[in-house]
């Protein structure tokens, strides 16, 4: 679980899960683009993300394919949110995300 | 299809779960397990190659259906995906879902739930799982490694007072 928040604070590496929330499946060639770094960088953010296991890689002949993985996310969640609290929680999540809109403001 | 966006991705989401492929296998494959993490529904199949197989909503009725493709326990599930429910999901192409069971180490398991898509399909309408997925396999783990299912909002057929 330290791996996870470790990863997640981190404004690139949420970058980089949005852009694969947006378009799953990407190479690293396609993930670099766009972002102002070496691809040694990206690599390395990239290796982060899928020691914590919020990225699967699966091969596709000689690509290698990102996928965002939320499941420890899930996990997380799972943890601290019980049953009774999980309806409202999701209406307030709800209600904000309408007022702010998605954005990854870095809040 | 002038506005709807199609695609032919895959999805692939992976959890490690402290068990036994064997136990991973039997909960992915038992109603009664199934029932606990996969948003109530029950597993239908002998789980044999080229067997049908389904999935039951708590209340009655197919939620989805198709054959298994390959059935290697503890290894690998594969089975043909269809939706049976309103009709932009019932005329759906059908998907390709895979279930794969690596040991890691001596006492954790990898699993890694493959969607595939051969054809392509609304975006739109990957939503769905896209939300589902990660709930059932979070569920699955923690029914597999402590025994009790999440507190997931799960309908649950009425019980009758003793």
């Amino acid at each position: 679980m330290d791996k996870v928040f470790k990863a997640l604070a981190d404004k690139t590496r949420r970058r980089l899960l949005d852009r694969l929330h947006a378009q799953n499946g990407q190479t690293l060639g396609e993930l670099c683009e766009q972002m102002k770094m070496t691809r040694q960088a990206v690599t390395k953010h990239l290796h982060l993300l899928e020691e914590a296991n919020l990225i699967a890689v699966k091969w596709q002949g000689r690509e290698k394919l990102h996928f965002l993985n939320p499941v420890p996310i899930v996990d997380i969640a799972d943890r601290w949110i019980n049953k009774y609290e999980q309806g409202r929680l999701r209406a307030l999540s709800d209600l904000k995300k309408k007022l702010e809109g998605d954005a990854d403001g870095g809040r | 299809m002038a506005d709807v966006e199609m695609t032919t991705e895959s999805t692939v989401y992976v959890t490690y779960i402290a068990s036994t492929r064997e136990k991973i296998w039997a909960a992915l494959t038992s109603s009664e397990f199934t029932r606990q993490f996969f948003f109530g529904r029950a597993v239908e199949s002998d789980w044999k190659q080229g067997s049908s197989w389904k999935l039951t909503r708590p209340e009655g009725g197919t939620d989805v259906f198709g054959e298994v493709r390959i059935a290697d326990p503890p290894n690998k599930l594969v089975l043909s995906w269809n939706v049976d429910g309103p009709p932009e999901f019932k005329n759906l192409p059908e998907c390709i879902v895979t279930y794969e069971l690596e040991p890691v180490g001596s006492d954790v398991v990898r699993l890694t739930m493959t969607e595939a898509h051969p054809t392509p399909i609304p975006k739109h309408l990957l939503e769905g799982g896209r939300r589902g997925w990660p709930m059932i396999l979070s569920g699955l783990k923690s029914l597999v490694e402590t025994g009790k299912p999440l507190p997931m909002p799960v309908p649950q057929p009425p019980k009758e007072k003793p």
